[in-house]
């Protein structure tokens, strides 16, 4: 395990060559917000660090962030330096450890930067006016509707696929509150799947709407639920995943997985590489240590397993 | 990773916690630390549902209340909280549910009567708020964009703290309530987003600086002075030293650092 992250740490270039010379493209991951629920500074969460849920991917110099918890502030005055003009932001869903980064995302502040937000569509409110209430007077001084940068929304449909640059994306319901999607994005031969805040195989349906209909009705949606999830992950070369819970911990009402959940669907769905991700705000590293070197032994096949780290980039 | 240069100061949002012999737990702010807080509080008798906890907000800003859907102790039935601060126009009570609306938060709404704790929220008018032995007074320490900002003083008769955490001088009426608040007292928990340096390029954005917490500490004659409300991007360091620079034999300063604990000794 320690070796294969020291590797993925050292192989951060973003173009290199294979051996028979041609150029390879890859797509690289950044962890910029791993925690769940709420920011957390204390030491026990200074190795896997305590910002919430924020990614970075890029292929072929396309840059598509993936929620924008507190770890997109830092990712931002990064992408105001390198001078980045376009950016994709996907968000989840709209919980406030998704979205509570984005007023302090430097790349507003640019006038000639575009950014393309895109969520699962709310039946209540347009992603527009969710951020936008987020951002205004009496919670925040700088209102959105009064930002330089051009923002363009995207309330996406169930199951929409459309492309960003050289990525094809996909999203899809899981089952967690409110209107929360996943995720697969596609490039270059590589995935990546980003499945947070969802309860996969939990007892109770969770999202507005699921409880609705007939019993038959209501065991179609979960089915429906747990297939988008397996869809969604199917042959990931990079499977982020909500593993909020221990097994002892587990409630069947918060919307949120276990760990060995994780190991499920990455059999299931046949991933390549496993990140445990959305950590609890009390999760420590050292028994986040402890936790992957435990279910390192029950991965499927040749599958590796990581609990993803602040700061650490993966290159499919 | 959490940035070593942040370690021993702490990067969470405002909350602080005073502490007073036979009195309810008193609670100044909502930010982040209201969690860590609360998960303290579950050890004593909030954890068995028969706390009592009085939460002031000196605004409704995010920083100061986005610790509130992870404060447990509202969440468990038998406690009693009771929220107070003033929004205009908005309302406490709206701002407040607001916060819970399922869209952003999946937390149960304890504002609901069937859920979690009792929960009160009161909009703060004119009258200091009495609790035991306890005044509570407060006064309005100007508007940004139209959202009124309340500075706090907490008085049992003996001692006086003052809490001050979000305040731009733009006038002088701002000014004088400021001394009022801080006439006197033991211990001025005061502003310093910006430093020094920073702020004649920041003005307007509703923050101040040390040099001007420290000139109302003495101009109100206060004891001590806590720097707080620390910018997010301040090293321990860079705190380190601006507390050097204006600390004296006569008027202690120091930066408010996560789980301090300061004392006001009887006088
Ligand atoms: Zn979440
Ligand atoms: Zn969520
Ligand atoms: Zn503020």
């Amino acid at each position: 395990m320690l070796h294969l992250q020291h590797l993925i740490r050292i192989c951060s270039a973003r173009l290199s060559y294979v051996a028979d010379d041609r150029l390879v493209i890859h797509m690289e991951i950044t962890f910029w917000g791993v925690r769940g629920s709420f920011p957390v500074s204390s030491p026990h969460c200074a190795r896997y660090g305590g910002n919430t849920p924020c990614i970075e991917v890029n292929a072929q110099d396309t840059c598509v962030i993936v929620d924008a918890g507190t770890g997109i502030c830092s990712l931002g005055k990064r992408l105001v330096e390198q001078g980045q003009k376009e950016i994709h932001l996907l968000i989840s869903h709209t919980h406030w450890d998704h979205i509570h980064g984005f007023p302090h995302f430097a790349p507003l502040c640019e006038s000639d930067v575009t950014i393309h937000l895109y969520a699962l569509a709310n039946a209540n409110a347009s992603l527009k006016d969710i951020l936008c209430g987020q951002q205004q007077e009496p919670f925040f001084p700088n209102a959105l509707d009064s930002v330089n940068a051009d923002l363009h929304f995207t309330d996406l449909s169930e199951g929409q696929r459309w492309n960003i640059g050289p990525i094809d994306v996909q999203c899809r319901r899981l089952n967690h509150a409110s209107y929360t999607g996943g995720f697969r994005l596609e490039s270059v031969g590589k995935t990546f799947s980003y499945l947070s805040d969802l309860d996969l195989y939990g007892p109770r349906l969770h999202g507005e709407g699921m409880n609705t209909g007939t019993e038959d009705e209501i065991e179609q949606k979960r089915i429906g639920l747990q297939q988008n999830a397996l869809e969604l992950a199917r042959d990931a070369d990079l499977m982020v995943f909500d593993s909020f819970f221990l097994t002892e911990e587990y409630k069947d009402d918060w919307g949120h997985s276990k760990m060995e959940d994780a190991l499920r669907l990455g059999a299931e769905s046949n991933a390549r590489r496993i990140a445990f991700f959305h950590h609890a705000p009390g999760r420590s590293d050292d028994q986040l240590d402890e936790l992957v070197a435990h279910y390192s032994t029950e991965v499927h096949r040749d599958a590796d397993l990581i609990a993803a780290t602040e700061g650490d980039q993966v290159v499919l | 990773m959490v940035r070593p240069e942040t370690r021993r100061y702490g990067v969470n949002t405002p909350c602080i916690q005073v502490e007073c012999p036979g009195a309810d737990t008193l609670v100044f702010d909502g930010g982040i630390g209201l969690h860590w807080l609360g998960n303290a509080l579950l050890a004593e008798s909030f954890g068995s549902g028969k706390g009592k906890a009085h939460l002031f907000f000196s605004h409704t800003h995010w920083s100061h209340i986005q610790g509130v859907p992870f404060f447990v102790p509202l969440l468990i039935p038998g406690n009693s909280i009771h929220l107070y601060g003033r929004a205009g126009l908005y309302g406490m009570q709206k701002v407040l549910c607001d916060q819970m609306n399922p869209a952003y938060c999946p937390v149960p709404d304890f504002f609901d009567d069937a859920i979690g704790a009792q929960v009160d929220v009161s909009e703060l008018g004119k009258s200091p708020i009495r609790l035991g032995s306890l005044l509570i007074e407060y006064a309005e320490i100007g508007q940004l964009h139209g959202s009124p900002r309340l500075g706090y003083r907490i008085s049992d008769g003996m001692n006086a703290l003052a809490y001050i955490p979000a305040v731009e001088y733009l006038n002088d009426a701002v000014r004088e309530a400021a001394r009022a608040l801080a006439n006197d007292a033991d211990l001025l928990i005061h502003d310093a987003y910006y430093s020094d340096e920073e702020y004649p390029t920041q003005q307007g954005r509703g923050h101040s600086c040390p040099r001007q917490a420290l000139e109302l500490a003495q101009g109100a004659s206060a004891k001590r002075l806590l720097l707080f409300n620390h910018h997010p991007e301040r090293s321990d360091q860079a705190l380190d030293e601006l507390a050097n620079a204006l600390n004296s034999a006569e008027l202690p300063v120091e930066c408010g650092r996560e789980r301090g604990v300061y004392a006001l000794e009887e006088r």
